[in-house]
């Protein structure tokens, strides 16, 4: 009974932290007091194609997955974490597609705040699968556990920085000509 | 193909793609991919478009068949 309180106290606690610190990402890196992200038409359409583009890869990723497990005796990745590279891998496709395409960041968004934002999240991520890491919680009987899912997070946003770099170059290449 | 009617249009009015994509509620990255003809706007753009310089639909979108 008292490890049920402290379990629903616990996650009331973390829910109300959990708003807060959204709360405060958004006032940081929003340009009005807008609670929602504003996207123009042509942005909307960049969404729906990327969306699209992770969609088919998280398919092909799936597919991919199957065959391998299927054919291969040992694991070395459990199943929720296989399901977690996959989001992973189709959230990076969208995201990116999305930056590429001069889609992602809203209008009423700060780009360089974001970008400090994103730095920030990979940082505690890391720290976070750091500490799984330690805890030997990543890694069971040769596995790699569900519990990669904050080091995978950072690794996500740590990717996308060369294609924030990439599209800054050639947007100022292409300004200059 | 590129929109340099508009691009001409938005000069006259001593407009950045900046500022004009303020003034109709759009990205600068968006007028810049109607200017080189990368995006077709829908038509409530377009005539938010022509509002803000002043012109007519015809003036800035319409283009003669090609025979």
């Amino acid at each position: 009974m008292e490890y049920n309180l402290g379990f629903l106290a616990g996650g009331i606690l973390a829910a109300i932290i959990g708003v807060i610190f959204i709360y405060i990402l958004r006032k940081y890196t929003r340009t009005d007091n807008a609670t929602k992200c504003k996207y123009d038409e042509r942005q909307q359409l960049v969404h729906g194609i990327g969306f699209k583009y992770g969609f088919f890869t998280f398919i092909f990723y799936n597919i991919a997955a199957a065959t391998l497990i299927s054919l291969r005796k040992k694991q070395y990745i459990d199943h929720a974490a296989l399901m977690l590279i996959g989001i992973f891998i189709s959230t990076f496709v969208y995201a990116a597609f999305c930056i590429w395409k001069e889609g992602y960041f809203s209008l009423n968004e700060n780009p360089k705040r974001v970008v400090v934002t994103f730095a920030a999240i990979a940082l505690l991520n890391f720290g976070i699968g750091w500490l799984s890491y330690l805890r030997g919680l990543m890694f069971e009987n040769g596995m790699l556990t569900s519990h990669c899912v904050n080091f995978l997070c950072g690794i996500l946003i740590i990717l996308l920085f060369p294609v924030m770099a990439a599209k800054h170059i050639s947007k100022q290449k292409e300004e200059e000509e | 193909m590129k929109n340099l009617r508009l691009k001409s249009a938005r000069a006259a009015m001593d407009l950045s793609q900046q500022e004009l994509a303020n003034k109709v509620g759009v990205s600068r990255q968006t007028i810049s991919a109607i200017e080189k003809g990368d995006y077709n706007p829908t038509i409530n753009l377009c005539i938010a478009i022509c509002h803000t310089v002043n012109k007519t639909l015809n003036d800035l979108f319409w283009e003669e068949p090609i025979e």
